[in-house]
């Protein structure tokens, strides 16, 4: 049934069924787009994160080993 | 040539669109060994990562290397020891690439702020699956 077919039959609907409609249709769609996400990122699964985040002291101490490398190849 | 542009390579073919990432073809040297390899760039790491059997190939013993390491999240619990090598983008002047060198293969070679994004400029053009790498000025 297209649209144009549906409005008329809607339109005719007692105002607390339109809102129920509205309210059907937003689930509906909501619905729609959580299957659309679950497609790329299926849930109950773990999602590794290998990205050593926040490591300062490895970051520091890496520095300084190419600051001690710069200097000597410059020596 | 001042940048070189490079497309996002597919890395799982099964994710469509979002298997696509940043990997940057360049060459690792050190103990006159010169290794062809694919490394991700990761802007959250703090620090580049090197997988174990890597290392050894690029002729680094495990027991020689003194300077321990702590990484942070899924490597917390990986022993880890810094390395010192070189590195090949496109041909640009060879830089010297510390490594968090870690004693697991289960992870991909990741370039972090320290020190690859000290050493290059890096410009992402996802929407397009392209980078474009600059050395420092």
């Amino acid at each position: 049934m297209s649209l144009a077919e549906l409005l008329p039959k809607v339109e005719a609907l007692p105002r607390g069924e339109k809102f129920r409609l509205v309210r059907l249709l937003v689930e509906e769609l909501e619905k729609e787009e959580a299957d659309d996400v679950t497609k790329i990122i299926p849930p109950n699964q773990s999602y590794p994160v290998w990205s050593p985040f926040d490591a300062h002291e490895a970051a520091a101490a890496m520095q300084k080993m190419l600051d001690a490398a710069k200097e000597k190849a410059t020596l | 040539m001042t940048s070189a542009r490079f497309p996002y390579s597919l890395r799982d073919p099964n994710a469509g669109e979002t298997g696509y990432a940043p990997l940057l073809p360049l060459n690792l040297e050190s103990n006159g060994v010169s290794i062809p390899v694919s490394a991700l760039l990761d802007t959250g790491a703090t620090v580049n990562v090197l997988p174990y059997t890597l290392g050894v190939n690029l002729g680094f013993v495990w027991a020689a290397q003194l300077i321990n390491a702590q990484l942070s999240g899924n490597l917390a619990s990986i022993p880890t020891r810094l390395i010192l090598l070189n590195g090949i983008v496109n041909g640009f002047p060879s830089v010297p690439l510390a490594f968090a060198w870690t004693q697991t293969d289960n992870i991909p070679i990741i370039l972090g702020q320290v020190n690859f994004f000290a050493e290059f400029d890096v410009c992402f053009y996802r929407s397009q699956r392209a980078f474009e790498v600059t050395p420092k000025p």
